[in-house]
């Protein structure tokens, strides 16, 4: 009995010891294959050693072609056309130091397209910006004065910025509805602009001065080398914004703007991070706005109206981001007014199909929704699988349900050029605000190659 | 059959001495060492004082990215370093040069607070610790980090393991535990040469203890006033196979005025190396 019993311990004391052998030798495959990486690197291979030196030339251009083929819807009972498009672009982004206080920069984007169904050829070149910029003062303390055609942006959120007072009009082509992408191909406003940047934080004040006398976005300039500037200066404006260093994790921005020919509107934006793979953005603003119209309305009483967007993102431990957005603009339309335009334009569409039209097309100008309350959610990953970045998301009408979603994947094939492939869909009944889109199904492939 | 049985009990009895001298070895280790906090602290500021020069400065960082020992990526950036008045930890702002997509975008680690700008955007947008950005290596591998100031240091002994060299080297080894919750890495193991002070590996994990990665620092030269490596390999603690190699050059000792890190400077930041 008691041999048993030293036998079971013998047993237990052997598994324990075969347990710390296997240990080891997983410890010394490991390790080997430790010992094989540690032989990489011995000496810079040729495409190391030429990706340290950096060419001048063709910097900041970039050349991307297009392959894009979407479906139109036609009617409720006619199958969708089908139609292809060819596109290519000259995109360039440069800036120089003048002198050791004086900084210019120039960003423009030329595209081509050229429709497969017999349609003449188009293009059309968005100047986006031409701007000087000058520094006084210390390195510590810089004040800086800018003039010029100057793209500027605000907001912490991600799907919709309503304290971003100078997106209105400014997007003249669209290759992709992802809004990081319309962020970025937009036109800036010409203005004179001041910052000074303190240990305390920062302080903006700009001047917009109007250079169009244009009053309607039906008479916007379609030509190719138009400026737009119809799009950007068609009022004054007095913009000021104050980004004091509240506390570690958090961000804020308080705004404000002043615009002829509307009211005054105040703005705030933050961001908190919340731990290691937490953060949290917000923003808002509020103005006496005017509602949009209801079926048969021609004016709406001007009345206090807040916007705002809120969000959380979440960052996988392999790598991986989620975003979950919710987006509230007061002046849009609520649930009842929504529906009521679906119920006026279901039953007499020859009398309202236009006006919502208009409407709807009036609001994707401004980069305004259309409904009070949507959502929207966003995932990215880079380097995903082996160079591939992979991105997607979906904007969510919440009254109706019907949603947009796109999803987009890059694969860096050299350190100049990169295949994408980008997919989109509107998807929901005919009277709902995706599902009455024009478009049903859109797809592009394009290459983009960096000339430096 | 007897015999068999005889070798079978001698075989576990071997290995249950050696099971227990292991442990044995391991836990002396741990009663030696266990109560030598201050001195692990001591070690790890000492080695953080190798990697680190004192003072504000920028680095030159090149990032060669290896899948099944062949080159995929590479990347290319500097780094500008200054050690907060307040902590005593660096606050980072890394510009971007290549490849050509990523040239000119920044990305600022002032305090907690981690910002990324995007130069077509305009933007500046607040992201996570936990979120990467420059494939394997994570935003901390690449910015100037005091360690001491990060993690609580045991003394679990002293290891003669290989090094980045593949030769032999003495070394403490120490535990690492994150004092804060934002610090990237929980939880690490550090292995310092004993008779210079110098980091020669690294290995670092989850919350729930799982090997992220390991890092090797190696090719020491002497940048700033002291030996310094200028080479770190880093292999993925899932898959060995990928690695990435991080090469340090042209340190440079610079003012980096404080306006340089507010994120409202961002998009006016043109400095060159």
């Amino acid at each position: 009995m008691m041999e048993a019993a030293a036998d079971m311990k013998i047993d237990k004391a052997w598994a324990a010891g075969a347990a710390l052998c296997l240990a080891s030798t997983t410890h010394v495959q490991a390790q080997t294959a430790e010992l094989d990486a540690l032989q990489l690197g011995i000496s810079p291979s040729a495409n190391e050693a030429a990706s340290t030196e950096v060419s001048d030339w063709g910097k900041g251009l970039r050349l991307e072609a297009w392959a894009q083929q979407y479906s139109t819807r036609v009617g409720a009972t006619t199958p969708a056309e089908t139609t292809s498009n060819a596109r290519a672009v000259a995109d360039y982004r440069r800036e120089w130091n003048l002198s050791s206080d004086t900084r210019a920069w120039l960003s423009d984007r030329l595209e081509a397209s050229n429709q497969a169904n017999g349609q003449p050829s188009t293009w059309r070149n968005a100047l986006r910006e031409a701007a000087v910029s000058w520094r006084l003062g210390s390195a510590d303390k810089p004040a800086y004065v800018d003039a010029g055609r100057i793209v500027m942006k605000a907001g912490s959120a991600a799907g919709y910025n309503p304290t971003d007072f100078f997106k209105a009009n400014a997007v003249v082509t669209q290759t992709t509805l992802d809004p990081a992408a319309l962020r970025e191909n937009r036109l800036g406003t010409v203005m004179l602009r001041g910052q000074t940047v303190q240990p305390w934080g920062s302080f903006t004040a700009a001047a917009v001065p109007r250079l169009s006398r244009c009053d309607s976005r039906d008479s916007f300039d379609d030509a190719p080398a138009a400026l737009g500037l119809e799009r950007t200066n068609r009022h004054a404006a007095v913009y000021l914004k104050a980004s004091p260093d509240v506390a570690s994790g958090l961000s804020l921005d308080v705004s404000a703007l002043a615009r002829e020919a509307d009211q005054p509107r105040l703005g705030l934006s933050s961001s908190w991070l919340m731990s290691d793979a937490w953060v949290a953005s917000a923003e808002w603003t509020g103005s006496h706005d005017v509602r949009l119209p209801l079926p048969g309305q021609t004016t709406q009483d001007r009345s206090w109206t807040n916007r705002w967007a809120a969000n959380v993102s979440w960052t996988a431990p392999w790598g991986m981001s989620f975003t979950l957005e919710h987006d509230y603009a007061g002046d849009a339309l609520n649930r009842t007014g929504w529906q009521a335009w679906q119920q006026a334009q279901a039953t007499n569409p020859a009398l309202y199909g236009a006006p919502l039209g208009a409407l709807i097309d009036a609001r994707v100008d401004q980069q305004e929704p259309l409904v009070q309350r949507s959502w929207y959610a966003r995932a990215m990953w880079l380097d995903a699988i082996k160079g591939v970045d992979l991105s997607a998301f979906v904007r969510r009408n919440a009254y109706d349900r019907s949603r947009l979603w796109q999803v987009d994947a890059s694969w860096h094939l050299s350190e100049h050029n990169s295949l994408s492939v980008l997919a989109g869909r509107f998807e929901g009944g005919p009277s709902t605000q995706y599902g009455m889109a024009p478009q049903r199904n859109y797809v592009s492939v394009y290459l983009t190659h960096y000339l430096h | 059959m007897f015999e068999r049985q005889q070798a079978t009990r001698t075989m576990r009895r071997a290995l249950l001495k050696a099971s227990l001298l292991s442990a044995a070895a391991l836990w002396s280790g741990t009663a030696v060492y266990a109560t030598s906090d201050s001195k692990a602290q001591q070690w790890l500021a000492a080695t953080d004082d190798v990697r680190n020069p004192s003072g504000a400065f920028s680095v030159r960082v090149v990032l060669s990215e290896y899948r099944q020992s062949k080159l995929a990526a590479t990347s290319q950036m500097v780094v500008f370093a200054k050690p907060s008045e307040n902590t005593g930890q660096f606050n980072n702002l890394i510009r971007l040069e290549t490849p050509s997509r990523d040239e000119g975008k920044l990305i600022l680690r002032n305090g907690l607070d981690i910002w990324f700008f995007d130069p077509a955007s305009h933007a500046s947008v607040r992201i996570s610790p936990q979120q990467r950005l420059l494939g394997q290596a994570s935003n901390n591998d690449v910015m100037s980090t005091n360690l001491a100031k990060d993690f609580e240091a045991t003394l679990q002994g002293v290891e003669t393991i290989t090094g980045g060299d593949s030769k032999p080297v003495r070394c403490v080894h120490l535990q690492l535990q994150a004092q804060r919750a934002d610090v990237a890495y929980p939880f690490a193991d550090y292995w310092i040469e004993e008779s210079t002070q110098r980091p020669v590996k690294a290995q670092f994990y989850t919350a729930e203890r799982r090997l992220l990665k390991t890092a090797y620092f190696r090719r020491y030269q002497s940048e700033l006033g002291k030996d310094r490596p200028t080479e770190t390999v880093i292999i993925d603690g899932l898959d060995p196979s990928w690695v990435t190699v991080m090469r340090l050059s042209e340190y440079k000792t610079r003012d980096v005025p404080s306006s340089w890190l507010q994120r409202e400077y961002l998009p006016r930041f043109t400095e060159q190396p």
